[in-house]
């Protein structure tokens, strides 16, 4: 029988149940739903956006009037159900995940450990903001070509997100810096022009970088955590644990 | 040698306490689906655990369901610190009284 003690059992378990508690915070750091949750919420705006912009921009060239007014009506609502998610979407985004993890529990980690003081984070947000808006406005007078939008971005998009990895690293771990890897990689291919940027390439290159790979990493991260909770049951879950533990005391 | 601490010495509590050291809170599902216990015997598992000042416990309510939250105390985790010493010292005694078989 496994048990515990060596006294009275195995003694390969208690290696094993001291491996408990790193699979237990590996578990709790890779809980990715929400951010899966999240960007797969942004990558339908995003499309929204850009079908509705497409239809506006062919029926336009055609000359055909209602296409455009309905195209800039669905847009109009899109713009109104960006807002709303923006400021009450986390509660959805968390209801959904609470819903997917119903049976397995809630575990945190590390929430009381801010890394930083507090202005620091509003710093380095607000810095990130003047980055996003000054990058669009500079590209729509022609400052920025858009064939260099997604390298440009990089330069404000990796570090931002950098920080906020590091930041959040007691509770997430590392994994979320696959994101800017993978990010500034791509921007490293489209400056060397290993990867085609002619076209409509500009803008899903922006589309691959931001939504993409953060899914990506996202989904990664989720896979870590099933692969986490699968060891954790199998350590802490035993069966026979479960035969023995009427606890006679 | 001191005597193992028998609270954290039977298996059952071993593997909650080493669920609860390695995060910071956990709530009653959790424990429960990880570790395949019934309600009752985790309840009465953190009972002791609760009594013995090497967990805690926060009630609370998620809308009308109740929500129960546990996380080692400080006691707790030294508590499971100087049971692995202790284990490691009676393993390191028992490999020293014991030679294995040089054939095994």
């Amino acid at each position: 029988m496994r048990t515990a003690a060596g006294s009275h059992g195995n003694r390969g378990v208690i290696p094993d149940v001291r491996e408990i508690p790193k699979w237990a915070r590996r578990y709790a750091q890779t809980r990715a739903m929400p951010v899966v949750i999240g960007l797969a919420f942004f990558a339908l705006f995003f499309g929204g956006f850009s079908l509705a912009g497409l239809l506006a921009r062919q029926a336009w060239a055609t000359g055909r009037t209602l296409p455009v007014v309905l195209a800039a009506g669905g847009m109009l609502m899109l713009v109104t159900a960006l807002v709303a998610f923006c400021t009450r979407g986390h509660r959805l985004v968390e209801a959904i995940a609470q819903r997917y993890y119903q049976g397995e529990g809630s575990v945190s980690v590390g929430m009381e450990a801010a890394c930083g003081p507090r202005w620091l984070g509003g710093l380095v947000g607000a810095l990130f903001a003047a980055c996003v808006v000054g990058s669009i406005a500079l590209g729509m007078v022609g400052w920025i070509p858009p064939q260099l939008m997604q390298p440009v971005s990089a330069l404000y998009c990796v570090p931002f997100i950098v920080f906020l990895a590091l930041r959040q690293r007691q509770r997430t771990g590392l994994l979320p810096l696959l994101w800017p890897a993978l990010y500034l990689v791509h921007a490293l291919l489209v400056v060397s022009g290993a990867l085609p940027n002619a076209g409509s390439w500009p803008q899903a290159h922006m589309f691959i970088a931001t939504l993409g790979y953060g899914l990506l990493s996202a989904l990664a991260g989720h896979a870590c955590n099933r692969l986490a909770l699968h060891r954790l049951r199998r350590l802490a879950g035993n069966e026979e644990t479960v035969e023995r533990n009427d606890d006679s005391e | 040698m001191n005597e193992l601490d028998r609270t954290i010495h039977e298996p059952v509590r071993l593997r909650i306490m080493a669920l609860l050291c390695g995060v910071e809170t956990a709530d009653f599902t959790f424990l429960l689906s990880t570790l395949g216990l019934t309600k009752g015997n985790l309840a009465s598992h953190m009972a002791r655990l609760e009594r013995d000042g090497l967990a805690s416990v926060r009630k609370s309510f998620r809308g009308r369901t109740p929500h129960t939250q546990y996380r080692a105390t400080p006691r707790g985790r030294q508590a499971l610190a100087a049971y692995w010493r202790e284990m490691d010292e009676i393993r390191a005694l028992s490999a020293e009284r014991k030679p294995r078989p040089s054939g095994s």
